[in-house]
């Protein structure tokens, strides 16, 4: 080893390693192989020749815990702690949903994922005509605070960290949160988890936008600087490259598209005042995992670095944690077959693994029905094994960055970073994300990727098992979840229920409130708290804002 | 020149899912098939689907769901065409529509439901078969 | 054809609808149509849009269909994208950035594809135009994408002729000069928020000086008499009016947010009004009418070309050529006036249609 190497590998040990060993001590749990040799946190090249090879280990890949960040975010990675598995989750009403929530916890689950109805994350209330079809079908049906208490009533929010995916009314159901956890007692300070906040990805592959940018972008930065001040445990953004790779982008565009996103809320941020090390700690990211699993390892590391290098070269960031890429991953939906749907169950185990070999700090697992409907409660519970399965049988968990030093995986990583920055460099070109987006450029590319892959599946070029090749008949399907028309009712009830018992005068003045405000330059998250509080629902307030800010059409 | 000009198609995403993957493809497969295709964008609602339809004089109008809202919607497509007099226009639908619910969609005359993993030559043959007047098989989905 | 007439004038949507259809296609029933059309129309000015992909027509065109919806204006839209040349498919996807007119009765938007033939109007355009105004749409907005002869053919068709170029295209100033300032009414810089519109709002402006010294007085079109009153004619002095030099108007706009397109409604709406002046409205019918016998002779005459072309007859204007007998001049000229002959046998002779041979 490299005499510099080697000092700077027994500096981590003494510095990083132990100071984060003291906090988070490595698991009770034995780390060795099945042949009983004990497994180490961390690997290094055993022979670096001197120079520029030397150089180029410890400027690109360094060691986990430190700049760049390749190797992961944690020196000890999952030798402290395992990812929080994390189920996304959430149907019909607030009590239907909650009864999963405890079924999963009870399960070994670590976290929640609350998936929103399409209603609730474009802000229309259930009894709304474009709510029709629509209400508690892709998730749990919102629309006052009174929905909220019952979604997490019994599920202390003190232990319990909770991701939600919500973007353009975040504000609103973030919230609804803090309103939750003041009754349970809980403090806005001593919360945790996510919401999903982003806005600009909306725009490019998923669809539930509400504002148009400008206006988002404030909201956006509001969420930030309200977190910044009253909840520091709490992500405030969680920037998702899933949705676009889900849309049909390829690895690459997936962190050049997404880390370009994070580059304009930060930049957005800045605009509005806030400095960077108060909010860039609080940022996340959220990507997806395809079947490619080299590729997908080689995805998640290029973009740690890549993302690591604009925090500190391009916004001068000086808190290491600004420049730390912490993210979510799920395994891609739309890889999942109708056909042979227990395949789906293997496609899940890889997607999975690709995940864990990259360093993620979370995880969804899809569950096999998918290609169908929303997942039955055998199909979630497959799904949740898999990555216990994969936690504490497969031993890939012992070490950190297993994969680093692979010839093939490293060369993937310098080319996707390569190239992601290609892509960050047009956008900037075209005077950033929002021109971009107006000028359908990554939609553009985006639908290009999508058609070629497809392409390559109808010409039977890219092989997908059960679907162009080793087809079978379709053998019976198991029994799927279906959301009864009685919960659009139930829903529209517990709605007008509330409105009737509420105190009008307060909602309309705290609705009042928040229009004036959004008129003016204030921060709109202590106006949507009170509405919420008075409980105004979330059609209300977000009608409200679309008074002022107007609606973005494609 | 055009005395038989390419049929015409409309394509579109109605209700409030935004997941145009599926629909896009379908529009540039089509077009790619010889077809004039209209697209409407996401989060269309049936009124909406159906004036366009009617106004542009389409043969057919394929509908993307993926949120589960396909049997309130669809019926409603099928109900607004039939006040207008457009049984005439085939009707399909594309995305995660599970096995329980084609007969109701049969009923409501939409015999052609395409879903994750359709194979592309598959939805152009039963296209084709029903916009030349040929019978459908009756198979109901092609997966 | 009087029974369709009459439910289109009563605002039957589905009968305008199905014989935009046959206007699109060929024979003796869309024959029909197309002859009654031509005269019971002509009193709506058209106001055409063009520029290169992604410039924002559509969302321009949906944004001043909102602002003439308060005018209480009844507004037709016929939107013409490309026909792909290899399938004969075309994507047809202007309507996105219009949909939330879909369920306004008042409005009606039509898309066409501008099917194979190059170099043309497609015809259908014109005669979807027509039947906007037989059911009472006015104004009639047209949109076609892109630049080339297509876009030339349609400034020469409509009242009003609306170049959108954007700012973020780095090839702007190209498009300008591939013929695109020549044919504008008013010239529109779209996305005037970004950081290099006014820039690109400079560069245009002194594009225009330059290119209306040099083409001032020169017939650049010569079956292309345009421009309503108040507004240059570039292309030629016609009869009954009086070239004024002058260069299109240059507006800036933001066509999503909608930031000064009233201010661009205001300027369209004043050449809307000279365009209904009387000697106008004559001037346009014979414009459009003239489009058509251009377009449909050369058809004709096409058809008889390709049709010689495989005649025995030629194989031996064909050897003569390669044995170096006869000059390609000779063989043309031979060629050229065996396929007028042609084409004055299959169809009525009609008026024009010699000239028009002989000036392409």
């Amino acid at each position: 080893m490299g005499s510099l190497l080697e000092e700077r590998f027994e500096r981590w040990k003494s510095e990083t390693l132990a100071k984060s060993v003291a906090k988070m001590p490595e698991q009770a749990q034995r780390a060795v192989t099945v042949s009983g040799t004990p497994v180490e946190a961390l690997y290094v090249p055993e022979q670096v020749p001197d120079g520029s090879a030397r150089d180029a280990y410890l400027n690109k890949l360094g060691f986990p815990g430190e700049y760049p960040f390749t190797r992961g975010v944690q020196p000890t990675m999952y030798r402290s702690r395992l990812w929080t598995m994390r189920q996304y989750a959430g149907f019909a009403t607030a009590e239907e949903t909650n009864e999963r929530y405890r079924f999963l916890l009870e399960s070994g689950q670590t976290g929640l994922s609350v998936a929103f109805d399409l209603p609730t994350q474009i802000g229309y209330d259930s009894d709304h005509p474009l709510a029709a079809g629509e209400v508690g079908k892709v998730g749990v049906a919102v629309d006052t605070l009174a929905d909220m208490e019952i979604l997490f009533d019994s599920i202390p929010l003190d232990k319990v960290s909770t991701s939600m995916t919500i973007n353009a009314p975040a504000a609103v159901l973030l919230a609804m949160y803090i309103a939750v956890g003041a009754k349970q007692g809980v403090p806005a300070d001593k919360l945790t988890g996510t919401i999903q906040n982003d806005v600009l990805k909306e725009y490019i592959a998923r669809g539930t936008y509400i504002f148009p940018p400008a206006p988002s972008l404030r909201l956006i930065t509001n969420i930030f600087g309200y977190a910044a001040e009253q909840m520091p445990l709490f992500n405030t953004i969680s920037v998702s490259g899933y949705h676009i790779r889900e849309a049909g982008s390829n690895a690459v565009q997936e962190v050049g598209f997404t880390l370009a996103d994070g580059v304009a809320y930060v930049e957005a941020a800045r605009n509005a005042g806030l400095d960077v090390d108060r909010f860039a700690p609080r940022v996340a990211f959220f990507f997806g995992a395809m079947t490619d699993v080299l590729e997908e390892v080689a995805k998640f590391r290029a973009a740690r670095r890549l993302w690591a290098r604009i925090m500190k070269e391009r916004f001068g960031a000086k808190d290491p944690r600004s420049c730390m890429l912490r993210f979510h991953t799920q395994t891609c939906g739309a890889t999942l077959t109708a056909q042979q749907i227990d395949n789906n169950v293997v496609r899940v185990t890889l997607q999975a693994l690709s995940a864990v070999l990259g360093g993620t700090q979370s995880l969804h697992t899809c569950s096999r029905d998918e290609a169908l409907a929303l997942p039955a409660e055998e199909a979630v519970q497959i799904a949740l094994r898999t990555q216990q399965i994969i936690a504490h049988e497969s031993g890939v968990a012992h070490t950190v960055d297993p994969l680093a030093g692979s010839y093939y995986v490293e060369k993937l990583t310098d080319e996707i970073e390569a190239e992601a920055e290609g892509y960050i460099r047009r956008i900037d070109e075209m005077g950033g994300m929002v021109p971009a987006i107006e000028q359908r450029y990554p939609q553009r590319e985006i639908e290009q990727s999508a058609y070629r892959y497809q392409q390559e599946i109808e010409r039977g070029e890219r092989v997908i098992v059960g679907v162009n090749r080793f087809t079978a008949e379709d053998q019976s399907l198991p029994e799927i979840l279906t959301i009864s028309e009685e919960t659009t009712r139930r829903q529209i009830d517990r709605l007008a229920t509330v409105r009737a018992k509420r105190d009008a005068t307060a909602v309309g003045r705290a609705l009042d409130a928040l229009e004036t405000g959004a008129r003016k330059d204030d921060n709109l998250m202590p106006l949507i708290l009170s509405a919420v509080e008075a409980y105004a629902s979330v059609g209300e307030i977000c009608d409200r804002l679309r008074k002022v800010f107007g609606e973005y059409e494609e | 020149m055009n005395a038989s000009r390419p049929k015409r198609i409309l394509i579109g995403k109605v209700g409030l899912d935004g997941h145009d993957r599926g629909a896009k493809f379908i529009v540039r497969a089509l077009r790619n098939a010889g077809y004039e295709v209209i697209y409407t964008g996401i989060r269309r609602t049936p009124e909406q689907i159906v004036r366009a339809a009617i106004d542009e004089d389409v043969d057919a109008i394929g509908l993307s769901l993926l949120s589960g809202a396909h049997k309130e919607l669809l019926s409603r497509v099928a109900e607004l065409l039939k006040g207008e007099g457009a049984e005439n226009i085939v009707l399909f639908a594309g995305g995660t529509i599970p096995d329980q619910d084609l007969a109701y969609l049969r009923s409501l005359g939409i015999n052609r439901v395409f879903r994750p993993g359709a194979a592309l030559s598959g939805i152009l043959s039963a296209l084709e078969e029903a916009l030349t007047g040929g019978r459908s098989t009756g198979g109901g989905a092609t997966t | 054809m009087d029974a369709l007439i009459d439910k289109i004038r009563r605002g039957d949507r589905r009968s305008l609808a199905r014989a935009m259809s046959l206007a699109d296609k060929a024979g003796q029933e869309a024959q029909a149509l197309k002859d009654r059309l031509r005269r019971s129309t002509g009193n709506v000015p058209w106001w055409g849009f063009t520029g290169p992909p992604g410039v924002g027509k559509s969302t321009l065109i949906d944004t001043l269909l909102g602002m003439l919806r308060q005018r209480g204006c009844r507004v037709g839209v016929v939107a013409v994208d490309p026909t792909s040349p290899v399938s004969d498919g075309a994507l047809l996807g202007d309507r996105v950035r219009m949909m939330r007119h879909a369920v306004d009765e008042e409005v009606f938007i039509r898309s066409l594809a501008t099917h194979r033939r190059e170099g043309g109007l497609s015809d259908a355009t014109l005669h979807c135009a027509r039947l906007l105004e037989l059911a009472g749409y006015d104004p009639v907005l047209i949109e076609t994408v892109g630049v080339g002869q297509n876009e030339v053919d349609v400034a020469g068709v409509t009242d009003i002729c609306v170049v959108i170029v954007g700012a973020g295209y780095g090839d702007d100033i190209q498009l300008t000069k591939a013929g695109l300032l020549e044919i504008a009414d008013i010239l529109v810089v779209n996305k005037c928020d970004l950081p290099d519109a006014n820039r690109l709002l400079n560069e245009v402006r002194e594009q225009l000086v330059l290119s209306s010294s040099a083409t001032s007085g020169q017939a650049v079109y010569s079956d292309l008499t345009k421009s309503p009153g108040g507004t240059p004619d570039r292309k030629q002095a016609s009869p009954g009016c009086t070239p004024k030099g002058m260069a299109p108007e240059v507006v800036g706009i933001e066509a999503k947010s909608g930031k000064d397109v009233d201010h661009l409604l205001e300027k369209l709406l004043e050449l809307d009004r000279a365009a209904r002046q009387p000697q106008q409205r004559q001037r346009h019918k014979q414009t459009r009418v003239l489009s058509e016998i251009r377009h449909s002779a050369m058809l004709v005459c096409e058809q008889a070309l390709e049709d010689r072309l495989v005649a025995p007859a030629t194989k031996e204007l064909i050897a003569g050529l390669e044995r170096g007998e006869l000059s390609l001049d000779q063989v043309v000229r031979e060629l050229s006036v065996i396929s007028c002959q042609l084409s004055v046998e299959r169809e009525p002779p009609r008026s024009g249609g010699r000239r028009l041979r002989t000036d392409g």
